[in-house]
């Protein structure tokens, strides 16, 4: 196969640098589980948010989530690390500013999926559960979310694989993470081919690492309702 | 607070409008012509996927997981430096972002197609056949409608995602609306501002293809609709100046 192409692929310059692009995938990954990890927190709240009966609640939550989820990454990510530090209002690292980038920007898609996880649940179960006695509260946290959550995780699993994939954008501030260490060494060594060719396959894998995963937690959690 | 955006200034945002109108321009060309290219695309994977022939269906599988999991940023990256520089073939940066976006697009496309065909009930082509209709009669004016309006609001979402991905393309050097107010946020010094801008004027374009995107959704079901639906859809906002046809009370 490699035979045929009409270049040669050279792998030496990617095994020399191997060192250096899984530090970086291991920092890629980082950012976008502490990313991913900031927009579940922030989801369920601004889901609630929006669900609720006041509109001092549900108009916030609402605008939040637009906001979220119109605005590109990227201009989250300029936005946050130029402009914000122009202004004086706050200079972020890039680690820390490509985590806010990504948590804010999953924050509105994990909020659209809890709440259709929670529109998921039969009415019957909150029926149920107020028949037997419980509080609203109670009701909520043993008998509806887990449901509601079970439902939820395989596209949240998308949510993180968008996450990411997003997060290869970080290298645009200069967070030295998988991408960055490639386009460094591609310039250095002027290989982009094989740099790029590596950088795409490492993403490929991690993704169809994230995928198979979000498989099997999504059979464990669903073993109470398999027949 | 109010000491704080004293300083703001955006005069230079508006003086540049034309600059950044040109980059919204562009930014809609590649969109639509990324969305129609990648429909095509998706149709294609997704025939494959539902090929009778092994090689070809796992062919079709193989692409959209691979289009799937790769980031179009790596992709643009690979596709405008990596193939120009393994075999000297260089893309100009329109046709580079496009390609790349439809290609991406396709995969999601495709599982969405795939998805809408199978949702549709298979009583509906038993009735047909029943009905003694020819396949492509049933295929033409049962199945595909339907398939359509199960998959209008997910193509939808990807429309609105290839509109806010174009604004990677300005890493290739795309005169896009970010490309440009990045130029112009470098020039001032004003980089709160004109991002900022950017960042209204992707949320009003989104807002605005949302709101359109619903209407295109209502349409295709409107044979769905009751009375009351259709009456309460008129008065909304983008119901102004639509006809009141007074349907006669049943």
């Amino acid at each position: 196969m490699i035979a045929v192409l009409p270049f040669a692929f050279d792998y030496s310059v990617v095994s020399e640098h191997s060192g250096e692009l899984l530090r970086g995938l291991l920092l890629t990954v980082e950012v976008a589980a502490c990313g991913f990890a900031l927009a579940a927190v922030l989801g369920l709240p601004l889901a609630l948010a929006g669900r609720s009966r006041t509109p001092l609640l549900r108009i916030p939550a609402t605008m939040w989530i637009a906001l979220a989820r119109g605005v590109p990454l990227l201009i989250v990510i300029f936005w946050l690390y130029y402009a914000a530090a122009q202004e004086g209002l706050f200079s972020l690292t890039a680690f820390i500013a490509g985590m806010l980038s990504l948590g804010l920007t999953g924050s509105g898609y994990m909020a659209e999926i809890y709440r259709s996880a929670l529109s998921a649940v039969p009415t019957g179960q909150f029926e149920s559960a107020a028949a037997i006695g419980l509080s609203r509260a109670q009701a909520f946290r043993v008998v509806i979310l887990p449901q509601a959550l079970r439902t939820a995780i395989p596209p949240a699993m998308n949510t993180f694989v968008m996450l990411l994939k997003g997060a290869t954008l970080l290298s645009v501030i200069g967070l030295a993470d998988m991408f960055y260490a490639a386009k460094l060494v591609a310039v250095n060594e002027f290989k982009p081919f094989e740099l790029y060719t590596a950088a795409a396959v490492l993403v490929i894998a991690v993704t169809l690492v994230a995928a198979i995963g979000s498989g099997l937690v999504e059979r464990r959690l669903s073993k109470g309702v398999r027949r | 607070m109010t000491t704080l955006f004293a300083a703001l200034d955006f005069g230079p945002v508006w003086e540049m409008r034309s600059e950044l109108l040109k980059g919204i321009g562009n930014m809609a060309l590649i969109a639509v012509v990324s969305f129609a290219l990648a429909i095509v695309g998706g149709l294609l994977l997704a025939g494959m996927r539902q090929s009778r022939s092994r090689p070809i269906a796992w062919g079709g599988f193989l692409l959209i997981q691979f289009l799937r999991g790769i980031a179009l940023y790596v992709l643009l990256l690979w596709m405008f430096f990596g193939l120009a520089s393994a075999g000297g073939f260089q893309f100009q940066p329109i046709p580079a972002g496009i390609l790349a976006l439809s290609l991406l697009n396709s995969a999601y496309l495709a599982e969405i197609f795939r998805a809408g065909y199978e949702a549709v009930p298979t009583g509906q082509k038993e009735a047909a056949m029943a009905c003694g209709l020819p396949r492509r009669t049933w295929f033409f004016r049962i199945h595909l409608p339907q398939v359509t309006q199960i998959t209008l609001p997910a193509m939808g979402n990807v429309f609105v995602d290839i509109i806010k991905d174009t604004s990677i393309l300005s890493a290739i050097g795309v005169t896009e609306l970010l490309r440009e107010s990045q130029r112009w946020a470098q020039f001032y010094q004003l980089p709160f501002e004109f991002y900022t801008a950017a960042a209204l004027i992707y949320l009003a374009i989104v807002t605005l293809v949302t709101f359109g995107w619903r209407r295109l959704e209502r349409r295709a079901g409107r044979h769905l609709q009751t009375q009351a639906t259709v009456r309460r859809s008129r008065s909304l906002l983008f119901g102004i100046g639509a006809r009141s046809e007074t349907a006669p009370a049943p």
